[in-house]
């Protein structure tokens, strides 16, 4: 079905009032970012910072490339996370965002812990590899080890990760101009120290074996991050049990709170959000819905990501596409592979 | 029906066309950066650098492995802590198997994991763990079989030679020309060049038995691959080292013969001259006027016709042999008069004992000859008739002569070095216990006349004769020990390695150690002769050659063929004596 926007002024005004609210992650924009930030010239013309994001980029030049790396690490794990839900991720590009993340629903929640997680590991990783002349390895444990193993290596140095990353991603949430609603700023922030306090959690031991003739007779140990795709996994989980909460008076100061009244307080390392999301089974551009109209599912599955599920009961149409793939190799001494062309025919199914 | 993202684009066409320029743009960075994306994942093929890897048989790996090494320099640290392993080449598949571990082959259009073959690291570990447990280490967990995928499973590629894999032999080497001078060589011709194979097997120049007639048949193997003999001459060895061999064997016999012949001599015309204690040196020195026989003996034969069997491509070392005359002669020369002269040593200490440290008189000690003798022919009696009943004589191939144990370790060490190191022993407790007492009693000795200082003289004499042998005596035991330690390691890599790379990784016995043993087998004969130079050697053959002229004025009837031989021998000591008679008379003190 087609829609057509009512008149183009009336657009236009919405989108600008839109477009006022939640400014906190409109710097992923940079992920569509293609020259190299080496002048502080170019801080003026990256889009979706506010001033002092563009101040942090002219002091610290250097970090610019490390964020607009982070930015599109961002898009890709979301993207990859999501593959199988209705919300796919598909709008994370900014700098205008869709209502689905601009209404404080539980999709930008997690786009907001994931943003916030992977600036502080992006950071923490460059100083590890030494991209970053700015800071060096993270510092040696102070626990002794137990025999057969010992520090070494070099450590992923969070700390400095979390503090410029915050710094960086936190800028919109405290700036003190009236703009976008007290709620949506505490909800921000604190969606996005749930996604640090992941990034912390995902701290892990990591070692190498040493020894004569290949024996492990010693470990050299580390302190390492998992992968960023590890990080949200955990934060999908966190996505799926977030709590609705609302901002009500508590004391002398307005707080968030659990909507249902009966329900504990809010925890730590609790993804909140304020308002409900649609069931992204149809268009609705007010919603920030694309819906799963030609959308592929598996007819095999019994998750998410299943027809009927994917589909919500509208049905899917199969289709077959003819797939040719390497088959039947084989090893030749020494040293090579030869393997035949196969012509495969794969279903395919798509919702209607 | 499009998609909902084609149907967004085309309404926000309506809008303006500016828009349209936006999302194409948008669109083409999507695609840099998935280009961008995917280029980072790919596994990257680098050139191997670490050396130990080079030329195994592919060139590029990728990083990091399976033991999460970030690079090559990592790697090479880890894998070179193998090298002692490699080069003693416990086995074939070693070196393979680890640097398909350590670098894994990397193939451009093969993206998946392409480890070696169960197989492959069953035999490297069949090889060496034994090898690594003598040293204290186990075989490494992180290389252990049961997790590489078995040949031929399709799901699972991996890396081992084809079981339908056929390799050629090298050409053997060419016949020896029967005719023409008797010390002809057979001139070495080298393999065309090929493919290093490490497969085990009866390859040139080794000696396939392939005939069920053949008198070897399941009776020999070498490097544990049955039916399969050692070619005449020592593979490792040039021909050039070859005809060297030679030339050192025959100047050290000649040498040794000349030098016995005139010690036994000397003390034939005169025993009463040497008496015990110094008596033995005499009967060693006949000893290796033997040995060096059995080594002429060879020189003059030939290598082939000693120590081989067989013709053309099929002539290898004799192996058990059934009793060639040649063979046998060469052999009780050698090894009988060895073994004797060895316990003639023994002999030799212990007289010397007796007289420097018991204070025995030549007379007591020549009452026990007749048992000195019985023990120093009867025993090498015994041993050698063990060896020929047990059929334990073979062919060396250094050296071309017929001995025990160069076909067998149980016969090297039974017959050759155990009763070696047994004399050796025996004689050095001996020399030490002699040293002792001679320091102990020597202020006694001091208070003694002339004659005691001569004879203390003599005694030391005797003394530092018997010590010097035990140097060359533990250098043949040395030799022997170097070459029964690492001769299967020898054998084993002529059946599963290549030339080219048995060069290049050292394999083979050391030419130096084995020019050394018959050197040190022989030069006791030679130093011996030191014995007999002094004025009584000129004294005794003057007496007897003056004992020879009233013989012959007497004439007696019986003895008449025997009074031509001593007339030539008189003729042709006079001759060698004539300087002698100048230095008699220039030095007349001598008499007082």
């Amino acid at each position: 079905m087609k829609r057509t926007f009512p008149s183009l002024p009336l657009c236009l005004l919405t989108f600008l009032l839109l477009s006022q609210q939640c400014t906190g992650i409109r710097w992923l924009a940079l992920s569509q970012t293609a020259q190299h930030i080496n002048k502080t010239q170019h801080c003026k013309t990256l889009p979706g910072l506010v001033s002092s994001q563009a101040q942090l980029c002219r002091s610290n030049l250097e970090l610019m490339q490390t964020i607009i790396q982070a930015a599109r690490e961002v898009k890709k794990v979301c993207q990859k996370t999501f593959t199988d839900m209705r919300w796919n991720c598909s709008s994370i590009d900014g700098p205008k965002f869709l209502p689905d993340l601009e209404r404080g629903t539980r999709e930008s929640a997690f786009v907001y812990a994931l943003s916030a997680a992977a600036i502080s590991h992006t950071i923490a990783r460059a100083c590890t590899s030494g991209d970053l002349r700015l800071c060096s390895c993270g510092p040696i444990p102070g626990e002794i080890p137990e025999p057969g193993y010992r520090w070494g290596g070099c450590a992923d140095n969070i700390h400095y990760g979390l503090l410029m990353g915050s710094k960086f991603s936190d800028a919109p949430m405290k700036m003190k101009k009236k703009s976008g609603s007290h709620a949506n700023k505490l909800m921000h922030l604190h969606n996005s120290e749930v996604g640090r306090q992941a990034l912390r959690d995902a701290l892990v031991m990591k070692c190498k074996c040493h020894g004569v003739s290949g024996s492990c007779s010693i470990r050299t140990c580390w302190r390492g991050l998992l992968d960023l795709k590890d990080i949200a996994i955990d934060l999908k989980t966190k996505y799926l049990s977030a709590t609705k909460v609302v901002h009500r008076p508590m004391g002398t100061r307005k707080q968030l709170v659990p909507k249902d009244i009966d329900i504990r307080p809010v925890r730590e390392n609790e993804l909140v959000y304020l308002q409900s999301s649609p069931d992204y089974c149809m268009k609705n551009d007010k919603l920030g819905s694309f819906g799963t109209q030609d959308r592929q599912c598996n007819k095999t599955s019994s998750g998410s990501d299943s027809c009927d599920l994917m589909c919500c009961g509208r049905g899917y149409n199969p289709y077959t596409e003819r797939v040719v793939e390497r088959c039947h190799c084989k090893y030749h001494w020494c040293c090579y592979v030869t393997c035949k062309k196969c012509d495969k025919t794969v279903e395919k199914y798509v919702c209607k | 029906m499009r998609k909902p993202a084609d149907e967004h684009h085309f309404t926000m066409e309506t809008s303006g066309m500016h828009l349209v320029g936006f999302w194409l743009h948008v669109l083409l960075l999507f695609q840099l950066s998935g280009l961008g994306d995917s280029a980072s994942k790919d596994i990257v093929c680098e050139p191997i650098t670490v050396p130990m890897c080079k030329g195994i048989g592919y060139n590029h790996t990728y990083m990091p492995n399976q033991f999460n090494h970030d690079n090559q320099d990592e790697v090479g640290l880890e894998v070179h802590q193998f090298w002692p392993l490699v080069r003693i080449h416990c086995s074939p598949d070693l070196l393979f198997f680890l640097c398909s571990m350590y670098t894994p082959i990397c193939l451009q259009d093969y993206k998946k994991p392409l480890p070696p073959c169960r197989s492959v690291c069953e035999r490297a570990k069949r090889g060496c763990s034994p090898l690594m447990i003598q040293y204290g280490f186990e075989w490494p967990e992180r290389m252990s079989c049961e997790q590489l995928p078995m040949l031929g499973d399709t799901d699972r590629l991996c890396m081992d030679r084809n079981s339908s894999e056929t390799t050629t032999l090298s050409p053997p080497f060419p016949k020896p020309t029967p005719k023409g001078t008797p010390r002809h060589r057979a001139t070495a011709k080298s393999a065309p060049p090929q493919k290093c194979d490490r497969e085990c097997h009866c390859r040139g120049p080794l000696v396939p038995i392939k005939k069920e007639a053949h008198p070897l048949h399941n009776r020999v193997n070498t490097g544990s691959l049955p039916n399969c003999a050692l070619p005449c001459h020592q593979p490792y060895f040039s021909q050039d080292e070859r005809t060297f061999t030679t030339f050192w064997i025959g100047l050290w016999s000649v040498l040794c013969f000349v030098s016995t012949f005139t010690t036994v001599a000397t003390f034939l015309i005169d025993m009463e001259r040497f008496k015990y204690p110094e008596r033995p040196i005499i009967f060693l020195a006949a000893c290796y006027l033997f040995v060096s026989l059995g080594y002429i003996v060879r020189l003059l034969a030939g290598h082939e016709r000693v120590a081989c069997e067989g013709t053309g491509d099929q002539q290898h070392i004799l192996y058990d042999t059934t009793g060639p005359a040649l063979c046998t002669l060469v052999f009780l020369l050698i090894y009988f008069f060895g073994m004797a002269s060895s316990i003639w040593w023994v002999v030799l200490s212990f007289t010397w004992f007796l007289a420097a440290g018991m204070k025995w008189g030549n007379e007591a000690i020549a009452g026990y000859s007749q048992y000195f003798h019985l023990a120093a022919w009867l025993v090498p009696s015994v041993k050698s008739i063990a060896v020929l009943a047990l059929s334990s004589v073979d062919g060396d191939p250094v050296a071309g002569i017929c001995y025990v144990g160069n076909q067998s370790l149980e016969g090297l060490r039974g017959f050759v070095l155990a009763p070696l190191v047994v004399y050796l022993f025996t004689g050095s407790l001996f020399l030490l216990a002699g040293f002792v007492s001679l320091f102990r009693i020597r202020s006694v000795i001091k208070q003694g006349g002339t004659k005691t200082d001569k004879l203390e003289k003599l005694m030391i004499r005797i003394g530092l004769f018997t010590v010097l042998y035990t140097v060359p005596a533990t250098i043949v035991v040395a030799c022997l020990v170097y070459e029964q330690h690492y001769r299967p390691s020898w054998e084993r890599a002529l059946a599963c390695s290549c030339p080219s790379e048995r060069q290049r990784l050292g394999m083979g016995p050391d030419y130096a150690v084995f020019m050394l043993k018959y050197f040190m087998c022989l030069v006791v004969g030679i130093t011996s002769g030191v014995w007999i130079w002094s004025g009584k050697t000129l004294e005794s053959w003057r007496r007897f050659i003056a004992r020879y002229v009233p013989c012959r004025t007497r004439k007696p009837p019986v003895s008449a063929s025997s009074m031509y031989s001593e007339a030539s021998t008189a003729l042709t000591a006079r001759a060698g004596t004539a300087p002698t008679g100048t230095y008699h008379k220039s030095a007349p003190s001598s008499h007082v």
